[in-house]
């Protein structure tokens, strides 16, 4: 499926993935593909997309909106707060 | 002064190109959310009232050598006010973004809360957001009833045009052919909505911003251009005096020269 990351600087992702977890303004949670249409509120937290199992790449963001259609999922954020990730 | 100005042009359109996939893509979320509820649009932003007072946000630039740019964009803000002149004075609020259209509307009466020149110089989406704060904790107040937004749109990089938009209330665009998908909406509908809608209207301004940058650019890298053009012209119309003027000047001498020797020989 395709993830895309957004922020109103720059595209910070584009790329194909199998799996996206986004911190959910309820919880953490992880996006495979064939997820039903979803708009979701972000909260500050750890997202992180992987494909064949491993790990891409791993970004703090403070927040946005997760939208997934069609196997499409796209990420908006005001800003990434740091390119590392922090421990939880 | 082209060049220089021609660099920042292609930086500012590079800001934009950067920014329009972020904002294309919130306002399709809200687009998508809107054509899969079955209810209006209802939220605190989006509410219709009567005009009772009335704010303007007029987007300009820091400085001149622009052609039109600044008195395009002053003319419509000017011509926006006076359609509110029914208001009294302190019913209408102006924030003036660039220091060319503050000065303008000082000189008209308006004048501004705040000093927002940097805003042009260095765009920012945290100083625009929180002005943008400002002003929808106004509307939610009812402290302003309508919002108005005016700045010059990007065209191409010699055309601008300057654009009047309604701000406040929103007004989501309905025309978009939206998917009919049921959407999961995390948490729910209405926090989902009350936290898109403010966002999607600090992108508008943010977006106006920008665009208005550009076309600030664009407009004096043309004029800029026609400067060079001008005193190309003038240069060589110049050099055609000076050549003619050395000519008769040696034809006088020669001639001085000539008809004294003839003279030393008869």
């Amino acid at each position: 499926m395709k993830f895309v990351l957004l922020s109103p600087q720059k595209t910070l992702f584009e790329g194909e993935v199998d799996s996206v977890t986004v911190p959910g303004e309820m919880g953490s949670f992880t996006i495979w593909p064939k997820h039903a249409a979803l708009i979701s509120t972000l909260k500050e937290g750890n997202l992180i997309c992987r494909n064949d199992g491993k790990e891409l790449r791993r970004f703090h963001v403070d927040g946005g909106f997760v939208e997934v259609r069609n196997d499409q999922v796209s990420v908006c954020v005001e800003r990434v707060l740091s390119d590392k990730f922090e421990e939880e | 002064m082209k060049l220089v100005s021609a660099a920042k042009l292609r930086r500012a359109q590079d800001a934009i190109t950067s920014f329009l996939p972020y904002q294309a893509k919130l306002g399709e979320m809200l687009a998508n959310y809107v054509a899969s509820s079955t209810e209006a649009l209802s939220v605190p932003l989006a509410q219709q009232r009567e005009v009772h007072r009335v704010a303007v946000i007029a987007v300009s630039s820091n400085s001149s050598l622009c052609g039109a740019f600044n008195s395009n964009a002053i003319k419509a803000a000017l011509q926006t006010l006076s359609s509110y002149s029914h208001l009294a004075p302190k019913d209408i609020l102006v924030y003036p973004i660039g220091k060319k259209m503050a000065a303008a509307l000082a000189k008209a009466g308006y004048a501004a809360s705040s000093n927002l020149d940097a805003l042009v110089d260095t765009p920012d989406y945290d100083r625009t957001g929180a002005l943008v704060d400002e002003i929808i904790s106004l509307f939610c107040e009812r402290k302003i009833d309508r919002v108005i937004l005016i700045y010059n749109h990007f065209k191409n990089a010699a055309q601008q045009e300057v654009r009047c938009e309604q701000f406040l209330p929103v007004a989501p665009a309905s025309d978009a052919p939206a998917s009919k998908l049921d959407y999961i909406l995390e948490p729910d509908r209405s926090r989902v909505i009350e936290q898109l809608v403010p966002r999607v209207v600090r992108l508008q301004l943010y977006g106006a911003i920008l665009d208005s940058i550009a076309a600030e650019h664009g407009a004096r890298t043309t004029a800029m251009q026609i400067a060079t053009d001008n005193a190309t012209e003038l240069i060589q119309e110049l050099t055609l005096k000076y050549n003619k003027a050395r000519q008769a000047a040696i034809t006088n001498e020669l001639i001085d020269i000539v008809s004294g020797s003839e003279g030393l020989k008869s």
